[in-house]
């Protein structure tokens, strides 16, 4: 087994004494490559803030709808007095608008959750 | 950003590889500077003297190394954690080209064992040239082993081969390599 040593020990310094590539460019290569990645997902965060702020105003805003619309049988319950002043101070909202709106939502909080789940 | 406006070229490995970690582009740059031709001389030799492919390969190996710097807990285990990447992208991008099945050609050199002239022997070894003889697993634990300095277990662990799969395939590509070097001594 002496040759198969002595071969291995050639191949070993063959390996040691190959020539190595120089830097011709690659690392500039690299190095854009990063930051493109890196201003990508500044992005990517900026319109994930962008779509939570959105999905959580629209939230905001549904229950406050929806507190409007509930609002009125529960003051009637409270007193006839008290039903004619909700009815006069309460406009009436179609609870379609706060369904929307949570559909809303849902949709930006979705995205928002995707866009970090793809970061 | 500070971080990119300083100078690295005198910063150690380990300070590279903490700053890498705080998200430092300048400082993952000097590392690639650092790093960049160990890594390619590497992947030149596993993609058989394929240079353009194995550039691409070390550019996607230090993408991944820039994406998973946070999980790497010792910078001194840098080198072994890199060749990792390096490798496991060689062996993926075998994979791309078999369609998702075996990620390693097992039996198929890029070049006839016959197309190498007898005048190899006793001349300066064209090791890029003669590691074409070997089949993708051949030329990966072989160039692991006496390229790399890794001992079977730790080219197994390296692959994912089993060992004696590696023992195998480092011995008849070593074999495969002196016959064609040193035709006289594989007589």
């Amino acid at each position: 087994m002496t040759e198969q040593t002595d071969f291995d020990a050639t191949l070993t310094r063959a390996f040691a004494l190959a020539a190595e590539p120089q830097d011709d460019g690659f690392t500039a290569a690299v190095s854009q490559q990063v930051a493109q990645v890196e201003g990508r997902r500044r992005m990517g965060r900026g319109a994930r803030s962008l779509m939570l702020a959105g999905a959580g105003g629209a939230v905001a805003f549904a229950v406050w709808e929806v507190l409007q619309v509930a609002g009125a049988p529960i003051l009637a319950a409270m007193g006839p007095d008290l039903a004619m002043l909700a009815t006069a101070q309460l406009p009436t909202v179609s609870l379609g608008l706060p369904a929307l709106l949570l559909l809303g939502a849902a949709a930006g909080f979705g995205a928002a959750w995707m866009q970090r789940t793809n970061d | 950003m500070a971080g990119a406006t300083f100078n690295w070229a005198g910063a150690s490995e380990a300070a590279l590889i903490v700053a890498t970690k705080a998200r430092d582009q300048g400082a993952f740059a000097e590392l690639v500077k650092r790093r960049q031709s160990w890594a390619r001389a590497l992947l030149r030799r596993l993609c058989a003297g394929n240079h353009a492919e194995a550039d691409d390969l070390a550019q996607e190996a230090f993408m991944k190394a820039w994406d998973r710097m946070n999980d790497l807990q010792n910078p001194a285990a840098f080198p072994g954690w890199f060749r990792r990447i390096a490798v496991t992208s060689f062996l993926m991008s075998r994979r791309r080209v078999r369609g998702g099945h075996d990620s390693l050609d097992e039996t198929m050199p890029l070049m006839a064992e016959d197309s190498l002239p007898d005048s190899a022997a006793g001349a300066k070894i064209d090791l890029e040239r003669a590691m074409a003889l070997l089949s993708d697993a051949e030329r990966l634990c072989v160039t692991l082993n006496h390229g790399e300095g890794l001992s079977h277990s730790e080219i197994a662990e390296t692959t994912g081969l089993a060992l004696g799969t590696v023992k195998s395939h480092v011995l008849r590509g070593t074999e495969k390599l002196r016959r064609f070097l040193s035709p006289e001594e594989g007589q």
